[in-house]
């Protein structure tokens, strides 16, 4: 029998403002028509959060109308709130078209922050649609409690100065600040330890927080820059931070990049992405190879038409592809000291296209890749060699295109390809028997991730078994109960006679 | 070292032995070992199912606390989701029992993710009717009072 009693009225005040100080403000103040019990209880919540920003006027009479209203609601709410304190503020506008109306908001803002502040806020969340820009005056910007700060709009930094002395967290999503306003938010935020930039998300706003980071506090950052157009704005990013720790970088390559004073820094996660696709690049352009150079041709016949499309659009008279753009080898310098790397496929590509020379990771103990049906595993044979401490490595999909270059860490080689030269299949395999660069990797625990068991994952199991002479452990993921597929991996030969295969 | 265990009596009378450092979770439960070592501790107001519920979740978040990240314990973002699926399984009633023990016994992060579900039930609720229903809440106003409070908080859109 259910029972049937109300127990969330006989909860303590302050457990129902802590429930309602979850719900969006609105939805809290529409609990007051529940009962009596619930008549009065607004007042308690630490929290405002306010969010019209999927509001759509008709016109701009009604615009003026419901905004206007709005205002008001807020207004009223701090009255109710008295003079408890407020932990958090979460403010997101739409689209305003109206000056006045506009004029409104921010002033209101401008106001609400404040009074905010006063009342001890720790957190700022503001949002806003960035075809209108919002000024924010220097209240906001000078606060001894503000412990984290998310903004999301076009702000003016109307601010003469900064100082937010217990500041911990900053994000800054397609906010376009311009450098100046950067370098002083930064600047008065002595205390900043995580940091999160996001660019990119409106394509026409080329301004990019991420390019420039100074801080000499943050020890956790996070750069979204994912702006694809604008090349030309890609020329040089800049990084200082002294205390960090922890970096998450996302962007398509820059030509340059200046990542200095990352001594402390422990794990990387990396993601850049080439501007072009590699899968028209020629993989047999190597130095030992300049002879094969009309086998090559013979392969781009397989896709003509695709090759035939860049020639007329590119007016090239012979194929050619054009240089990749960028270069990593001064961010991979710089965060060369981690003990935990993380690469997308993107980035593998990158550090094989744009990186001439490959620093060594001294103390890289752990390295995850992320595989890519679209993209190659050239760098892996030299990436592994870079690492001479490596302890595990963990290898999200081993699925990836086939290039002729990666042969060294993978199998590669041994797939059937239409017109490959058998010779040089031989040769290079007699090679690599001998130079193969697993054979003096140290991993000890291997992992791979999504194993979806096919023939070549499978081979490439087998590769990766019988040429890791240190692996200790080895960890499969599987998707759904496959037994076959299990047997057949825990079937291969292992060169460590210490190696334990293990399915997750 | 053997672990220290400590003893929890429901208002069943059932005792449940727990490993001293889960049972620390709860702020009341710290405090009362270190003021009354080697005896049990009778917790009258929870039924042994709410208390075996609360100490599922205090072992599951003890790991993550004194891991020390040499094994493969489980990372924020599992314990998390953990965390959702915990809650997501306890019926309404049961969900207010659990978070009524959360605040009994000062447990900060299972009052956290209770009362987010609370927080998420209501979200999910069309209108005030859902919301009474749901909870079992009697309407004690008349018609005329709920017209007003609502003109009150409504604002044009």
């Amino acid at each position: 029998m259910e029972r049937r009693r109300d127990c969330i009225s006989s909860l303590p005040d302050e457990i129902l403002g802590k429930i309602l100080s979850l719900l969006p403000t609105k939805e809290a103040a529409s609990t007051s028509v529940l009962s009596k019990r619930w008549r009065n209880l607004l007042g308690l919540v630490d929290t405002l959060w306010f969010d019209v920003s999927m509001l759509v006027y008709a016109n701009l009479e009604d615009e003026t109308r419901g905004l206007g209203g709005f205002c008001d609601f807020v207004d009223t709410t701090f009255a109710l709130l008295s003079k408890s304190p407020i932990k958090k503020f979460s403010c997101s506008f739409p689209c305003v078209y109206g000056q006045d109306v506009w004029d409104r908001l921010n002033s209101s803002l401008n106001r609400w922050i404040w009074t905010c502040m006063e009342r001890g806020l720790l957190e700022i969340h503001f949002h806003a649609i960035p075809t209108s820009v919002f000024g924010l005056e220097t209240k906001l910007l000078t606060s001894n409690t503000l412990v984290k700060l998310t903004l999301s709009v076009r702000c003016v930094l109307e601010a003469e100065q900064v100082f937010l002395p217990a500041l911990k967290s900053l994000s800054l999503l397609s906010v376009a600040f311009e450098y100046d306003y950067r370098v002083r938010l930064l600047g008065g935020c002595p205390a900043l330890e995580e940091l999160h930039i996001r660019d990119g998300d409106y394509p026409l706003e080329p301004l990019c927080c991420g390019r420039d980071v100074y801080s000499a506090s943050v020890k956790r950052l996070v750069i979204f820059s994912m702006q694809s157009k604008f090349e030309h704005t890609h020329d040089i990013v800049f990084l200082e931070a002294p205390s960090l720790v922890y970096l998450d970088y996302s962007s398509y390559v820059s030509e340059e990049y200046r990542f200095l004073d990352l001594d402390l820094l422990v794990e990387a996660r990396l993601n850049i992405r080439l501007w072009v696709p590699t899968n028209d690049r020629d993989d047999y352009d190597d130095d030992d190879n300049d002879d094969d150079d009309d086998d090559d041709d013979d392969d781009d016949a397989d896709y003509g038409d695709a090759v035939d499309d860049d020639y007329v659009y590119h007016f090239v008279p012979k194929y050619k592809p054009k240089a990749i753009f960028g270069d990593v080898k001064n961010l991979i310098a710089g965060i060369s000291n981690v003990t935990t790397l993380h690469l997308s496929a993107d980035t593998l590509e990158a550090f094989h296209f744009c990186c001439k020379t490959m620093p060594v990771f001294e103390k890289l103990l752990n390295l995850s890749i992320e595989s890519n049906k679209e993209k190659g595993w050239q760098v892996m044979p030299l990436l592994l060699k870079s690492c001479p401490a490596l302890e595990t490595l963990v290898i999200k999909g081993l699925v990836h295109r086939v290039t002729n270059k990666c042969g060294d860490a993978c199998i590669c080689k041994f797939i059937p390809d239409t017109n490959n030269n058998n010779y040089y299949k031989k040769k290079k395999k007699m090679n690599e028997e001998q130079l193969c660069c697993l054979w003096t990797c140290q991993v000890k625990v291997l992992e791979i991730l999504e194993y979806g068991g096919s023939s070549q994952e499978l081979k490439q199991m087998r590769h990766f078994l019988g040429k890791l002479k240190c692996l200790e452990t080895v960890r499969v993921g599987v998707g759904a109960e496959r037994k076959f597929l299990r047997a057949n991996v825990m079937a291969l030969p292992r060169l460590s006679p210490k190696c334990v295969v293990r399915f997750i | 070292m053997s672990k220290k265990m400590i003893v929890l009596k429901s208002s069943e009378g059932v005792s449940f032995v727990v490993e001293e450092a889960v049972a620390r979770q709860s702020k009341i439960i710290s405090f009362l070992v270190e003021e009354f070592p080697d005896r049990e501790l009778p917790l009258t107001n929870m039924t042994s199912e709410i208390l075996r519920k609360t100490i599922e979740y205090c072992k599951k978040h003890v790991v993550e606390d004194d891991g020390g990240g040499d094994s493969s314990s489980s990372s924020s973002g599992d314990l998390k989701e953990w965390d959702v699926k915990f809650v997501a399984e306890i019926d309404q009633p049961r969900l207010m029992d659990l978070l009524m023990a959360a605040n009994y016994l000062d447990i900060p992060s299972l009052l956290d993710v209770t009362c987010q579900k609370v927080a998420d039930t209501i979200a999910a609720c069309n209108d005030e009717k859902e919301i009474r229903a749901t909870f079992n809440i009697e309407n004690d106003f008349t018609e005329e009072e709920v017209e007003a409070i609502r003109m009150e908080n409504q604002y044009p859109i």
